[in-house]
């Protein structure tokens, strides 16, 4: 029995000094996934730079292989020859969050660049005039060798109204996006209305025309049982409580609370809307005919998922483009995308678009960067041609090629376990949104080739289609002012939280239509700025 | 012969409808306890599509062990097992450490001061620092991004010092004084005298400590960026983050890849709590009468 005791007794005292020894050899490391940077191995030394950022989250084409992508040993080389030497300290991207806010909290054990997208503008605004993050304006006129200006003025001139803050100053460099058809034409992709194509033609039913159509296709769906499970159970997937599901633009209204219409160049509140009133109404027909799927309202994605796989779901809203859907059914099928469908006289139905130029993620320079020039000479590498085709494309020859129109497309449309075998991928998979930002000129062309011909009409039909509402707002609004944010933050909270609730219960019909001055008199009360 | 009255009302002890109404309930409350587990396993083995339809309720259906066979190949998930077998050994071996340690003197009657630091002790037990001044004083105690940071600023527990005064003061006085007699000194007394009296208590502490660490991941999740240094439970943490990304928020490309990746965790997830879950499990057993033992430890007052 003693020895028995000594056994254990030594084991946990072993493990106790491995514990110890294993601690005191990471704090010596200091193995963040801290990897030494790969360039300027031929000597050009000058330009040291720590990193901090997401690690990516693809499960196969990992940042750790790098070595193995040829893409990466051209970036490497753009960077090495911009005399760069780069540390990455990579964090998971699920804990990224955490981590990010509590270092620049503290302010402590900062890198020279850091990727900030997990803060939102308020935090970023107070962390710049505590002097945490740098104004990148002058930085960018003393140091920079043009790149960065070309992109910004002449590429994506809309990326610098929108990075750009309300004292003038510029603390981030962000990912921008372009996507344009046929060369010059912006490309917007469609949020819609989705319709299962296989039981309209199973059951003989038209492509619905109008709203009114849309509800009695749903309606005659369900009666019919189209997945044949013997019960009526084919559903619609739609969240009334908020204003981005695509039936509420077919009533001309806008995409959020506060949304912006990009033609008029005004900011519209659907509340305040002709077509609400209607909307709320076709809403409560469509629960009334439990067509809608109440039990989905607010649920999470994986919810959602599982009507999907259950095969139960006739209609949602999604992307026009969307082939991740189809594969996740139990059986099969396929979803045809919707145009805009006429609701109300009077009113012509808006579509719900992406807009083709997109500005997202942060990139800051801090304090505790010892080399600023280097700084800025990583961005004008980041911010050339080369690096956005590196980024986007990849190599002409191994993972894209032009095709008869000069247009780029993929050459292996595989799926990313299989790239990672091959080894042939473009950057953005590698290492996009990590510490490089991504800087992207994406066509319409490729998108067209890889989807069924169904959705590439309707994408064709949506490009110059007007009116429309765009999903992503925030996008085409000004940084505001501290007194702007923290009146908006003021009202929003309240006014969000009552929109949300009130748009739901109104769609369940809990709430009736006949007190509408009051419900209208209770918001301009929340938001007492109006 | 006076006749005893019966009460036909009396519910008797030992009668067998009692037993069959406790018995029942207590079976109603077993499987109400058991089933979440239960179905957890079951998800674990069924069929990805049947996972992701909700279909699984009472047996596996279409079996499927390769989310296992991927759990086990990670040698991510491996790292995570022995990280958390090091964080718990250290910290439970550091627990008790500090807790008897912490503890003795307070029981020392002619201690000057005692009902002061019980009380200084209690303070913290209420009031924490806060997340942002921990972070710094990890941090510049050189400890972010080791397992230091991790096991140092869990190893001393005012609750676990508390229990264990409670249990010292509990040892007859004379067998202190006994000892005193003898010549023993403090040191000898605590460690040959007290301590081997005391294995029920730090049999107590030991059980808290190990469910504790095992089951911890927010320390990890501040202080560890590194992902080799992350407990298991991070492991898991990360699979279930992966999957509550709201798809609204995402622009046309990117919502590809995060479908891609919650349908093919909706199912890993239930793998890696069978997985995360089962050494714990397979501990209660065995230590369960030291759980209640340690439940009325702390109920007792002075």
């Amino acid at each position: 029995m003693k020895r028995w005791k000594r056994t254990i007794v030594s084991a946990m005292a072993a493990v106790l000094v491995i514990g110890v020894v294993a601690a005191c050899n990471n704090s010596s490391g200091e193995s963040t996934k801290k990897e030494s940077g790969d360039s300027a191995s031929s000597g050009q030394q000058n330009g040291k730079l720590r990193l901090l950022g997401p690690a990516g989250s693809n499960k196969y084409i990992k940042f750790d292989d790098r070595a193995k992508y040829p893409v990466w040993g051209e970036v490497d080389k753009l960077l090495s020859d911009a005399g760069l030497q780069l540390d990455y300290e990579l964090v998971p991207s699920e804990q990224y969050s955490v981590v990010i806010k509590t270092r620049m909290a503290s302010g402590t054990n900062l890198p020279d660049i850091v990727n900030i997208s997990a803060l939102d503008n308020t935090t970023v605004l107070n962390l710049a005039k505590q002097g945490v993050l740098l104004d990148l304006k002058p930085l960018i006129e003393k140091y920079s060798n043009g790149n960065i200006k070309k992109m910004y003025d002449v590429e994506f001139p809309y990326a610098k109204k929108s990075t750009t803050s309300p004292d003038g100053k510029m603390y981030w460099f962000s990912d921008l996006h372009k996507k344009t058809y046929q060369g010059k034409d912006p490309a917007p992709v469609s949020l819609t209305m989705l319709i299962r194509k296989d039981w309209l033609e199973k059951l003989n039913l038209p492509v619905p025309a109008t709203a009114e159509e849309y509800l009695q296709t749903l309606k005659a769906v369900r009666d019919k049982d189209a997945n044949g499970n013997g019960k009526k159970d084919e559903v619609l997937v739609y969240d009334p409580s908020k204003f981005d599901g695509a039936i509420a633009q077919w009533f001309g209204l806008g995409t959020d609370i506060t949304a912006v219409d990009v033609e008029s160049k005004k900011v519209v509140s659907p509340w305040y809307q002709d077509g609400i009133k209607d909307y709320f109404r076709y809403l409560q027909q469509l629960v009334k005919e439990g067509i809608l799927d109440t039990s989905l309202i607010g649920g999470t994605a994986e919810q959602k998922q599982q009507k999907m796989t259950e095969n139960q779901v006739t209609s949602l809203s999604d992307y026009n483009l969307e082939t991740y859907q189809e594969p996740t059914i139990q059986g099969g099928g396929e979803y045809l995308p919707l145009m805009p469908l006429k609701a109300v006289d009077g009113i012509t139905p808006a579509a719900q678009l992406e807009p083709p130029f997109l500005v997202w993620q942060k990139y800051a320079i801090t304090k505790d960067a010892k080399n600023v020039e280097a700084a800025i000479k990583f961005f004008d590498t980041i911010y050339s041609d080369k690096y956005a085709d590196f980024l986007y494309w990849g190599i002409e020859g191994q993972t894209y090629k032009k095709d008869d129109n000069g247009a780029n497309v993929y050459i292996n449309n595989k799926s990313d376990e299989d790239l990672a075998k091959i080894g042939q991928t473009p950057g953005v998979k590698l290492f996009g949104d990590t510490v490089f930002p991504r800087v992207q000129f994406a066509n319409l062309e490729f998108e067209l080739s890889s989807v069924p011909k169904y959705k590439a009409d309707n994408e064709l039909s949506i490009l110059k289609y007007k009116p429309y509402f765009v999903n992503m707002n925030g996008n085409y609004l000004a940084i505001p002012d501290d007194k702007q944010l923290e009146t908006k933050t003021k009202i929003l909270t309240n006014l969000s939280t009552y929109s949300t609730e009130l748009a739901t219960k109104l769609a369940l019909g809990q709430k009736s239509l006949d007190h509408w001055d009051e419900y209208i008199a209770e918001m301009k009360r929340l938001d007492w700025t109006s | 012969m006076a006749s005893v009255r019966r009460n036909p009302n009396k519910i008797k002890q030992g009668s067998v409808a009692v037993d069959i109404i406790l018995y029942a309930i207590a079976l109603v409350i077993c499987l109400i306890t058991l089933y979440p587990f239960y179905f957890v396993v079951i998800m674990s083995i069924s069929s990805p599509s049947e996972v992701a339809a909700m279909n699984v309720f009472w047996y596996p259906k279409g079996l499927f062990f390769d989310s296992y066979e991927l759990i086990i190949r990670d040698s991510k998930m491996w790292w995570a097992y022995s990280n958390t077998l090091i964080y718990v050994v250290a910290g439970t071996i550091l627990n008790c450490f500090t807790a008897v340690l912490g503890a003795y003197p307070l029981t020392v009657r002619n201690l000057k001061g005692r009902k002061w630091v019980i009380a200084f002790l209690l303070i913290p037990m209420y009031f924490g620092g806060g997340l942002i001044p921990s972070y710094l004083l990890v941090n510049k105690l050189g400890m972010y991004n080791t397992m230091f940071a991790v096991i140092i600023p869990g190893m001393v527990s005012i609750w676990n010092i508390i229990l264990v005064r409670t249990f010292f003061t509990t040892i007859p006085d004379g067998l202190k004084e006994s000892a005193f007699i003898d010549g023993a000194s403090h040191w000898q007394l605590l460690f040959k005298v007290i301590l081997p009296i005391s294995k029920p208590i730090l049999a107590v502490i030991a059980i808290y400590s190990i469910v504790g660490i095992w089951n911890s991941w927010f320390d990890a999740l501040v202080y560890l960026p590194n992902e080799k240094l992350h407990p298991l439970q991070m492991y898991l943490y990360r699979v279930v983050v992966q999957q509550s990304v709201d798809l609204k928020m995402l622009s046309l490309e990117d919502t590809k890849n995060a479908v891609a990746n919650m349908l093919s965790n909706i199912q890993l997830k239930y793998a890696i709590i069978v997985f995360t879950t089962l050494p714990v499990i397979f501990t209660y057993p065995f230590f369960q009468k030291y759980f209640i033992k340690g439940a009325l430890l702390g109920s007792l007052k002075e």
